[in-house]
């Protein structure tokens, strides 16, 4: 591609794209204030919270606008140049970010972390990953995505480490720093080797570069360039999700960071790392069903599903050892993560072009369900914490005596993990599961049903402590702020929501109609 | 001149450079040196990129990809050496083998 | 705007469930006005109810599905929340919140200095919902869910006083032997659905090939009898009456409301809705007959002897039904519209005579004892003369009420044309069950308001109550009979007195309307009452009544007498048959037995399996998994690597 190309496609659809870039430019722009202010802010005021709430608001409303008047048309158009792309997908995981950006701010203005003083740090950081995983969900070309990437990632660096003064919090700065350096690179340079091979880094062209080589060729030829590329870039993607075997960094920076962030990670970071996953594998493959070669897309299934397969397992065995509820709950996050990357697996390996738009649904449909379950553990844990100072789970014993509502929300988002019927968990693990059937995956659903029955040990073993057990001495109880009261009952309904007549078909009207319009290459 | 050297030279080079980058990474001890491990890798790609570009059609979007490559993860080692430095204001070290504090 | 007035008929169940919802929320707040809410729905919804009573009366099509909305739709599965209004649904609805509302409005009084005041409220707005929804919902799985929330409503109210032992066991008693019959009628709608492949009303029943018309005989006998399962649990019939008498540890107004006039008639209802079902099986009908029958008899000869009011009156009720199934178990449209005429007349005169009761209740400061009252009638004459007017038409006494559809009744088995030696005994002990009635009926009355007072005790509380009103601690000692409950006893009086009349003879039956509910096919030319047995039943009914004059009404020897003369009968009847003893010793024990023969079981094989499983993830964090996170960075990255190795091999040699 040569500079005046690239000026004509800039002039041309400038205008456009900033118009569907408008949620991130909210975002952008709420930084960009509330690094202003704070040059003229008195200290110990609550401005940068405010103004954050403010932006997320703004960023949810217009992601939400566009999505309704765009999906009439279901226009998937590529914007800037082919850099990012606007669809379905796309819409989903914008307004997904952008609420989850508000819960999040509810939740640190809920649990005071961050202090007044720190805020104006802290809320740009957090903005900034937030834009950085939004554009991971759009990214279309490898060089946007490997942008996206460290945008989100470096920004999350800094708010792991946010609690400078704490020792276990400068280690799992340092653990996520080295790491996540270290993947960034490697998935350079696969990036390096894939972009060079077929001469561009347009991820749709690419695609069907690739295709085309391989009808060439009369079926696939193992090229080490390719392969190499491919698996490279995978493990940078599989870093962000925490999959086995890159998981290590996990547990322990969950651990060291302070709930609120580990929730962040936990959810929108996780979320935006399976939007590139999904984006990128299904991406890649397409074209090669249209090519009838099926040989590179069972490998590339294959090796997804073990992936999601070990995973799942490896997070919920791992988690039943843990008595730090924050570990416990980074290996649960592990294993929920397998649980996501089973559909996308599957529709890959499954070599039918219908049951991609089914799995895709089921992937954007649990992640939805799962922002509220996870996020409503994570924030428990954090009430918890600043009542009682501590995060062990030795320390919850006799908790339902000490605060009824607490221990109830905490029920129900565990129980939801779980996936225990009538709760918005068990639905969404459903449609998992019902995906994984229809694409004759059986081997991947039994390991997800075994998983299932593994993982209810310890949600219920966390229960068990806090319901059950009988504390060796009486403490006294403590009262929830309205806000925060406010803030665990929103979660729960959410929780509670396949009883509540039309919430639940509403819910699957956006997924359906985000998968509906799914920008892939022909 | 570009005849003179193949496109496989310059890649060869270049994963030599991903290798010694990956390994050191695996077994440094010092934070600051699995850093360099890793600017041993982005620079392999970079190679990469330049390679493509001046070879094949790749041409100004390799370019492109180089410079960012160059730039991002100078970002990246700043904020990496900033955490660096707070560890070692906790822990008055930056051997990596004493971050060990996180564990079950 | 009539048609508007129809298909927002689910306003009527809406306002109750606000109520109770807003009872709930603000009760507190509300204080001693509490009833509020719960008052201005019922009486709502009775105007309400009596409007789309007559729109329905006096047009055609009679039947108008009401789609309220959809809750989900997942493939074959179709949960539409549909109601149906026809004539029979309609009559129904208004005789719940008719009768409801008058309840309610005798609460305000009667439950003033009760405790937990706003918690009656709202289970009574709760359980008007549920009863409202019951009768108007027109799919099969929602009757299910209203049908057990009835059930719930009434287990509640039954322990109102939860704090006093026996209403607590009786509330338990009537929630379990509850799941006896639902447990049937539970099985029977399930397979009714697998069967049919619906649970709405208008395919089951309605169009002009109905679902059950596919069914072959056995299926529908056996779908017939196992809903008629649910229907003898909630309706009290025999074998499951046992729970009714206990339930009368509740409010009395709980048991004028559900245990006598409405939720206990929706076993009755349930029957009658599914009567196209019924007809079809000659065994089904005949099986509801013959419960109904022998019910009616066996309730009334327990009834003769008993001694406390409300469980007299409680026999009363459950004998009062049976008469029903048996209208229903002729397997005629005829026998089926007087079950429901008998319906609604017994829910008047029964609610008239329980409120009576609870009035003599308040007066003798809780004694419910017939033979330690007497001569009430000096100190309560409204609740006398409204009580006598209940007695009456229960009796069936010509001209009142009870006479005209108990009448109906019998006219509809004397004419069935099938059957039969079953429709011959059945006839004879609706005769006998008939004195019988008429007999407890006049016992009761004469003991509480004839006569001298027997117990000093007593008298002395009533003759206090007299002229002081309000006995209790509560500060507001009003007149004994004020116009709060004064008003509902005289509505309800006026309907036992003159609604049969009406219904009877003033619109030409009641045939022609309800006849033509969905899903009936059309009646024939029947409903001319044989004279024959028009005079037989009014002799045996003034007979009872006469007969019991002598006994009661003054001080006499003679019930004393018959009673040595009959003793084993006496006590047989006294003792209610030991039914209740007999249900002990061949269910209760035997589960009890069973329960902790699996509890060991549970705890020895079953818990240890769970353990177990429990344990496998446990022993393999501990052995494999630990060790990896060891905390250590340097063995992560070579972790990584080792991992990515491992995939790579795997790939290529798949792929090659």
């Amino acid at each position: 591609m040569t500079l005046t190309q690239v000026l004509d496609i800039v002039r041309t659809d400038i205008a456009q794209s900033l118009v569907l870039f408008s949620p991130e430019l909210a975002l952008v722009v709420t930084i960009l204030l509330i690094l202003f202010v704070r040059l003229f802010q008195r200290e110990g005021t609550y401005l940068a919270r405010h103004l954050a709430l403010l932006g997320t608001v703004i960023s949810l409303g217009l992601a939400a606008y566009l999505f309704n008047r765009t999906s009439l048309s279901a226009e998937t158009p590529e914007i800037f140049g082919g850099m990012l792309v606007v669809d379905g997908f796309t819409h989903f995981f914008r307004m997904l970010l952008a609420a989850f950006g508000v819960f999040m701010v509810w939740l640190c203005a809920i649990t005071a972390v961050p202090s007044a003083r720190d805020a104006s740090d802290f809320f740009p950081l957090l903005l900034g990953a937030t834009l950085g995983m939004m554009l991971m969900t759009s990214s279309i070309h490898l060089l946007m995505i490997f942008m996206a990437v460290e945008m989100a990632s470096l920004p999350s660096y800094g708010l792991a480490g946010f609690l400078k003064e704490d020792r276990r919090a400068g280690e799992a700065s340092l653990k996520y720093v080295v790491f996540g350096a270290g993947a960034s690179g490697i998935m350079l340079y696969g990036m390096s080797l894939l972009a060079g091979r077929f001469g561009t880094a347009h991820l749709p062209t690419l695609a069907r570069e690739l295709a085309g080589a391989v009808q060439s060729t009369g079926g696939f030829v193992l090229d080490p360039i390719v392969v190499a590329g491919v698996l490279l870039i995978l493990v940078g993607i599989g870093f962000k999700i925490a999959a086995v075997p890159f998981h290590f960094w996990c547990p322990d920076v969950f651990q060291g960071a302070s709930a609120e962030v580990a929730g962040f990670l936990s959810v929108a970071s996780k979320a935006a790392a399976l939007a590139l996953l999904a984006r990128f594998s299904l991406t890649l493959a397409y074209p090669l069903f249209a090519a009838d070669s099926t040989a590179i897309t069972g490998a590339l299934g294959l090796t997804l599903g073990l992936l999601a397969a070990v995973t799942a397992t490896y997070g919920n065995l791992a988690a039943y050892a843990q008595t730090n509820l924050k570990r416990l709950l980074a290996f649960s996050t592990i294993a929920h993560a397998g649980y996501m990357m089973m559909p996308i697996a599957a529709a890959i390996g499954a070599q039918s072009e219908s049951l991609y738009r089914p799995a895709v649904d089921a992937v954007l449909f649990y992640l939805a369900v799962y922002l509220f379950m996870n996020l409503g553990a994570f924030g428990v844990v954090a009430l918890i914490r600043n009542a009682i100072g501590s995060e062990d789970l030795r320390d919850y014993v006799g908790l339902i005596h000490r605060n009824a509502p607490l221990t109830v929300a905490m029920a129900v988002f565990m129980l939801s993990l779980t996936g225990i019927p009538p709760l918005a968990g068990f639905v969404a693990k459903f449609r998992i599961f019902a995906v994984l059937y229809d694409t004759g995956f059986l081997w991947l659903l039994v390991i997800g049903l075994i998983n299932t029955v593994f993982s209810l040990f310890y949600y219920v073993k966390v229960l068990r402590v806090m319901i059950v057990d009988q504390p060796e001495v009486e403490r006294p109880g403590w009262q929830l702020a309205p806000l925060a009261m406010a803030f665990n009952a929103v979660l729960v309904l959410a929780n509670l929501a396949p009883l509540a007549p039309g919430v639940w078909p509403a819910l699957q009207a956006v997924t359906q109609s985000a998968v509906s319009w799914l920008h892939l290459p022909y | 001149m570009t005849e003179a050297i193949p496109l496989q030279a310059v890649l060869i080079v270049s994963a030599a450079m991903f290798v010694c980058g990956a390994l050191c990474m695996a077994t440094k001890r010092n934070a600051v040196g699995i850093l360099m491990g890793v600017e041993l890798v982005l620079n392999a790609s970079n190679l990469n990129f330049v390679a493509f570009a001046q070879y094949t059609p790749f041409g100004l979007d390799g370019q492109m990809f180089a410079l960012f490559g160059i730039v991002m993860p100078a970002a990246e080692a700043a904020i990496a050496l900033a955490i660096i430095l707070n560890f070692y204001n906790n822990h008055l070290t930056v051997d990596v083998d004493r971050a060990n504090e996180l564990k079950l | 705007m009539l048609d508007s007035l129809v298909n927002l008929v689910w306003l009527v169940p809406l306002a109750s469930f606000l109520a109770a919802a807003l009872t709930w929320a603000c009760g507190r707040w509300l204080g001693r006005m509490v009833w509020i809410p719960c008052l201005a729905a019922s009486a709502f919804g009775a105007l309400w109810s009596l409007l789309v009573l007559i729109r329905v009366a006096s047009s055609a099509p009679a039947a108008v599905l009401v789609d309220v909305f959809s809750w989900l739709q997942v493939g074959e599965l179709d949960v539409t929340v549909r109601l149906l209004v026809d004539p029979l649904s309609s009559l129904m609805l208004f005789m719940v919140t008719f009768v409801g509302s008058l309840i309610v409005l005798f609460s305000v009084w009667y439950m003033a200095e009760e405790r937990g005041y706003a918690r009656f409220f709202a289970e009574v707005a709760l359980f008007l919902g549920a009863m409202s929804s019951l009768v108007l919902v027109a799919n099969v799985l929602l009757l299910y869910v209203f049908w057990e929330l009835v059930g719930l409503c009434s287990y509640l109210l039954i322990g109102f006083y939860f704090t006093r032992p026996s209403a607590a066991a009786a509330a338990k008693k009537a929630f379990v032997v509850n799941r006896v019959g639902d447990f049937g009628f539970a099985i029977g709608l399930l397979l009714l659905w697998t069967l049919t492949g619906t649970l709405h009303y208008d395919q089951l029943l309605g169009g002009d090939s109905p679902a059950i018309n596919s069914l072959t005989p056995p299926w529908i006998t056996l779908i017939g009898l196992l809903l008629f399962c649910g229907a003898v649990g909630k309706s009290a019939q025999f074998p499951l009456h046992v729970w009714l008498p206990d339930a009368m540890e509740g409010p009395t107004p709980v048991s004028a409301l559900i245990h006598a006039a409405t939720m206990v008639t929706a076993g009755v209802y349930m029957v009658a809705r599914f009567f196209p079902l019924y007809q079809a099986s000659a065994l089904a009908t005949g099986t509801v007959l013959a419960i109904g029958a022998f019910t009616a008899f066996l309730a009334a000869a327990i009834a003769v002897t008993q001694t406390d009011l409300k469980r007299i009156l409680a026999y009363s009720t459950i004998s009062q039904l049976a008469y029903m199934f048996m209208g229903l178990g002729t397997g005629q449209i005829v026998g089926a519209v007087a079950a429901i005429f008998h319906v609604f007349t017994h829910a008047f005169f029964k609610a008239l005579l329980f409120l009576g009761s609870g009035s003599v209740m308040h007066a003798t400061h809780g004694e419910l004892n017939i033979w330690k009252m007497g001569g009430l009638r000096r100190f309560l004459p409204v609740t006398h003369w409204t009580f006598l007017c209940g007695a009456l038409a229960l009796a069936g006494i010509p001209l009142f009420s009870g006479f005209w559809s108990k009448d109906a009744i019998l006219a509809a088995v004397w004419e069935a044309e099938h059957g039969g030696l079953l429709v011959r005994v059945a006839l004879i002990l609706g005769l006998v069950t008939a004195f019988l009635t008429a007999f407890y009926t006049a016992r009761a009355y004469f003991l509480v308001f004839w006569g001298e007072p027997r117990d000093e005790e007593v008298a002395e509380q009533v003759r206090h109550y007299a002229e002081d009103g309000h006995p209790g601690e509560g500060q507001q000692h009003g007149p004994a009979e004020p116009l709060t409950m004064q008003v509902p006893l005289i509505a309800l009086a006026a309907g036992a007195v003159l609604l049969g009349l009406i219904l009877a003879l003033g619109t030409g039956g009641l045939v022609p309307f309800l006849g033509h509910s969905f899903g009936y096919a059309e009646a024939g030319e029947h409903g001319h009452h044989p004279l024959l047995l028009v005079v037989l039943s009014s002799l045996l009914a003034l007979a009872g009544f006469a007969a019991a004059y002598p006994m009661y009404a003054t001080a006499s020897e003679l019930p004393a007498r018959l009673a040595a003369l009959f003793r084993p009968l006496y006590v047989a009847s006294s003792q209610k048959f030991w039914i209740d003893e007999i249900w002990l010793y061949i269910a209760v024990r035997p589960m009890l037995a069973v329960a902790a023969a699996c509890r060991v079981l549970d705890t020895l094989v079953v818990d240890g399996l769970v353990n177990l499983v429990a344990s496998i993830p446990a022993v393999l964090a501990r052995v494999f998994l630990r060790p990896m996170h060891s905390g250590a960075l340097q063995f992560y990255a070579i972790g990584m690597l080792l991992g990515l190795a491992v995939i790579v091999i795997l790939v290529v040699l798949r792929a090659s």
